[in-house]
């Protein structure tokens, strides 16, 4: 590398700059396209929920219609809820694990605001991926089922939108969990824990002991409560909506948490 | 202009960085001094509200840093190398920075250009060498066009053109009427550079003062060879002067000028071979204060 002449500092034409809300936004934006592994997350969600989709449909021997392509659609969502996870997760703790958290709040001393925007963009980014993929796949679904003119009706797409709302639910709450712990391992693995093994380990629990309240527990865990607002809305115990608000309050918690302890700890 | 009062920092038991106080003012290089883990990084980490002080306060140009409407505005800071995500370019990096503040893209090619990072500014991070990560740094400092500058170990990493460059640098945006502060464990790299020297030895400022008065204070020595080194050694054997001899008979004597060794040794008689007066290095200045430091713990646990 060849040494650079001094040149002088030119001074800042435009107008004063300072912090605000839209460039701390703008910030995090940039940041979340301007890396391989979060654009990496998002291709494979969009491939995920194509791809099991329609392999759901092309094996699926219900009678073709409105719950099956809800079915196919939603069907990969066992699998991309496991991704955004993960792009929750990096997004945060990428930051921790290279350092790259001291230059944000260099430039945000207040931090709050950056852990705002960042669960703004990521969740924005997370819904339109998410509702963009079950679209996709429900539209391959119907063409490799061979269904008939399906009309575009409110059966059809609340299940859908929920299936991304369920997405972003839980990339925020992977989110919240690495900014808590600040490490991509551990947070991966609280997050995944939550919702693979904890609901296994409850179902056996349940299975074992009878008890009634170990199954209320279950009907709370984040992975029943998805199941909830993707589905046909048309089973006991919650709603779409509740579960959905129940959702909320398991991102509020951790959420909330996070901040409190973004602000106080050093970095 | 940064001003610390009292600032402490406790991990654990340990005492990082004790009651410190300094002020380090606008139109000059301050540099910062002390062995490694001496608590100028936490200092610093402290002054740009990264970490919290345990007591005391700290102010960058009149406000705490936090409190500050356009922070990047106020100070750039290199913290450490690579305080960067190793996933993105160095471009995105700065663009990602800049916006925060409002900071567009042509400010951004700007310090590229300043840095001499043009080469380089779309690869990834994590590829660049520990030179390349310091310019980076110092283009993400420059960023926001800063009043105060604060560069925790600037050259570390660079080739010796670049730590050129930084030297220029730093005495151009003093001389621009900027406040440059940077730590270095370099003490010749210092002497070059800085005007002003802090000096930190287990967490408490040792010194707080312009380089050549530090230099001034370490006294000076004198190279005497004798046909007769007993004999001077006997002559010079008076209070507050010392008198180290080496193997081949040389003599190192601190604490009188090389005028009065020369009449010392004329008045007993004995011939001298060479006389050379020695002035006293930064480094040693340096030594000299750290030692002191050293001892005064020593007495504290006795």
């Amino acid at each position: 590398m060849t040494a650079p002449a001094l040149a002088p500092v030119p001074d800042l034409v435009t107008t004063a700059p300072r912090l605000s809300a839209a460039g701390i936004l703008r910030s995090e934006w940039i940041k979340l396209r301007s890396v391989r592994s979060t654009l990496w997350c998002y291709a494979m969600i969009v491939l995920f929920t194509v791809g099991v989709g329609a392999v759901v449909a092309a094996v699926s021997d219900q009678p073709a219609g409105q719950g099956s392509l809800v079915g196919s659609a939603t069907a990969g969502t066992m699998i991309t809820v496991l991704v955004v996870a993960v792009v929750g997760s990096l997004i945060v703790t990428g930051e921790y694990g290279t350092g790259q958290i001291r230059s944000t709040f260099s430039a945000v001393p207040r931090r709050t605001g950056v852990l705002a925007a960042k669960g703004a963009v990521l969740a924005l980014t997370t819904f339109v991926v998410g509702l963009v993929s079950v679209a996709i796949a429900a539209v391959v679904s119907w063409a490799i089922s061979g269904s008939p003119a399906v009309e575009l009706s409110q059966a059809l797409v609340v299940p859908l939108v929920g299936a991304a709302l369920y997405l972003t639910t839980i990339a925020l709450l992977a989110f919240g969990l690495g900014a808590i712990l600040r490490n991509t391992a551990g947070a991966l693995a609280t997050a995944l824990g939550l919702l693979l093994v904890v609901p296994v380990v409850v179902t056996l629990l349940g299975g074992l002991t009878d008890a009634a309240w170990i199954q209320t527990v279950g009907e709370y865990l984040p992975q029943s409560l998805g199941t909830r607002v993707m589905g046909d809305g048309t089973g006991e115990g919650l709603g779409r909506w509740a579960a959905l608000g129940y959702l909320g309050i398991w991102d509020a918690v951790v959420l909330v948490l996070a901040g409190v302890l973004v602000k106080r700890r050093d970095v | 202009m940064i001003e610390l009062t009292g600032l402490s920092k406790r991990y654990g038991p340990k005492l990082a960085v004790d009651e410190v106080s300094f002020t380090v003012l606008p139109g000059m290089v301050t540099g910062f001094l002390g062995p490694n883990g001496a608590g100028k990084s936490t200092t610093m980490r402290m002054i740009m509200g990264l970490d919290a002080p345990t007591s005391g306060s700290v102010t960058v140009n009149g406000k705490p840093y936090a409190a500050h409407r356009d922070p990047l505005r106020q100070v750039g800071a290199l913290l450490e190398a690579k305080a960067i995500h190793t996933g993105r370019s160095a471009y995105h990096h700065l663009l990602a920075l800049g916006a925060t503040h409002g900071i567009g893209r042509s400010r951004v090619l700007d310090v590229i250009a300043m840095t001499g990072l043009e080469s380089v500014a779309r690869k990834r991070v994590g590829g660049f060498s520990l030179g390349m990560g310091q310019r980076l740094g110092i283009a993400a400092a420059l960023l926001g066009d800063p009043q105060t500058l604060i560069l925790d170990e600037p050259v570390n990493g660079l080739d010796p053109e670049g730590v050129l460059w930084v030297r220029r640098l730093s005495r151009a945006l003093a001389a621009e009427g900027r406040t440059v502060f940077l730590s270095s464990h370099l003490m010749s790299e210092m002497a070059q550079t800085a005007d002003h020297l802090i000096v930190l030895g287990r967490g408490r400022v040792l010194a707080d003062a312009p380089i050549a008065e530090l230099l001034a204070g370490a006294g000076n020595r004198v190279l005497v060879r004798s046909a007769d080194p007993q004999g001077l050694v006997n002559v010079l054997a008076v209070p507050d002067v010392t008198v180290e001899q080496a193997p081949d008979g040389a003599l190192t004597v601190t604490g009188v000028s090389a005028r009065q060794v020369g009449e010392a040794a004329a008045e007993a008689g004995i011939v001298l071979y060479e006389l050379t007066p020695l002035t006293a290095s930064l480094e040693q200045a340096y030594l000299q204060l750290t030692r002191d430091d050293v001892e005064y713990h020593a007495e504290l646990t006795r």
